[in-house]
């Protein structure tokens, strides 16, 4: 009870803290330029997770704004084909390496409900284009030797599948200004593209100021 | 003993104090920048066609750039038909326990009339009652294989559109409507609403 109530307090402590600083200064009405470079991961099975690596130019004014970006997007899974052997009542495994890479650019609307000097919140709305290859397993020939307990042959067969990516992303970026011209970063944010790619990035980097 | 009892007590008091001091200067300023607003409701599930009650509530603070930050707890029961199985014909529920962190900002339509659009995210955790029964049966025995319901959780995104008239007093009562998008399905839930809050 006391650990609850103590924990109470300290939220209250901050969340007051939080607003004081963040309405300490007013928002300013010109011009602003920015550019982030980001670092995601992709939580989603689409690809198998994977890595994406953003860049991100910006202009705001008042409580609105724009933004354009390209990234290059990378992931590496392993796909495991599985053959039971009744005689031997035991399951192969056949391990195939997967790779995918995809380029990605999106046009978006940003909208910045917080907003002062050293502290601020993007709400990110917009378009999302990708193109994506991947190496992907395609079938297997083999033979399976009983007698000795391993592969007479085993030929892996790979196809390189090529799609296109197009939708929407809803995203969110918290940016704190330690530095008058450099801040910090953190970004999440929620893809729905069409032919399958459904994408989940959270990440951090760093954001300048121009 | 009662010395520690009093010391602890008189700690818990100042801490309450500082608390009640920090809170007061943030929220108690001549603005009124905390809202608390709540409903009770229409929801409509799109994709099961399907519907139900829906109780909402929902806090928020207002920036300086005009904007508000809000949490929103909702929930809503939903009555469907199972379509297969087992119970096929029989009608069963589904509970959905959704919180959302919006952004939204108040326009002056005219007068003491308002239209305030949000945005934000969503986290939905459904029980899904949906029993099933199936039997196996082979010359030794008789399987019975059972379902009864499951748990699970989604992310997605919520477009909310108020309008309402604020009173003198700070109270405010109007209509709300609210969309729910689950995260690689789409729009899934419409909520048609009326709408009561209080700004202070």
């Amino acid at each position: 009870m006391k650990t609850i109530a103590s924990k109470i307090s300290l939220l209250l402590y901050a969340l007051t803290g939080f607003a004081n600083v963040v309405n300490a200064e007013n928002v300013s009405d010109t011009l602003k330029y920015s550019i982030s470079i980001n670092y995601y991961i992709d939580l989603s099975d689409t690809y198998d997770g994977g890595n994406l690596l953003n860049a991100e130019a910006k202009i705001t004014k008042s409580w609105f704004g724009a933004s354009i970006s390209f990234g290059h997007f990378q992931s590496y899974s392993i796909f495991e084909y599985r053959v039971h052997v009744d005689e031997l009542e035991k399951t192969l495994i056949i391990p195939f390496d997967e790779v995918s890479i995809m380029k990605t650019g999106s046009i978006s609307l940003i909208i910045n409900p917080i907003k002062t000097e050293s502290f601020e919140t993007e709400l990110v709305i917009g378009f999302v284009s990708s193109f994506a290859k991947s190496s992907q397993f395609h079938d297997v020939e083999y033979s399976y030797s009983l007698q000795t307990n391993s592969f007479n042959y085993l030929y892996k067969n790979y196809e390189l599948i090529k799609r296109s990516h197009l939708g929407y992303q809803l995203g969110l970026s918290v940016t704190y200004y330690p530095l008058k011209k450099a801040g910090l970063q953190i970004n999440t944010r929620i893809q729905d593209l069409n032919n399958g790619g459904t994408f989940f990035f959270v990440g951090g980097g760093l954001c300048f100021r121009l | 003993m009662f010395q520690t009892l009093k010391s602890i007590t008189m700690k818990r008091i100042m801490h309450l104090i500082s608390v009640l001091i920090l809170f007061s200067l943030t929220c108690f300023s001549q603005e009124k920048k905390i809202t608390l607003r709540s409903g009770v409701g229409y929801y409509a599930d799109a994709m099961g066609r399907c519907d139900g009650p829906v109780f909402w509530l929902e806090g928020g603070y207002k920036f300086n750039t005009g904007f508000y930050l809000n949490g929103r707890l909702s929930m809503s029961s939903i009555e469907w038909m199972m379509s297969g199985g087992f119970y096929e014909g029989y009608k069963t529920i589904a509970l959905r326990q959704m919180a959302d962190i919006t952004f939204s900002r108040p326009i002056k339509l005219k007068g003491q009339h308002f239209l305030e659009p949000g945005l934000g995210f969503k986290l939905k955790r459904e029980y899904n009652l949906y029993p099933d029964l199936s039997i196996q049966s082979t010359e030794e025995e008789t399987i019975f294989y059972t379902r009864y319901s499951r748990v699970f959780y989604e992310i997605g995104f919520t477009v909310c559109l108020d309008y309402y008239y604020e009173f003198k007093s700070n109270f405010y009562m109007g209509m709300r409507a609210d969309t729910n998008v689950i995260w690689a399905i789409g729009l899934e839930g419409l909520t048609f609403s009326p709408l009561f809050g209080f700004r202070f």
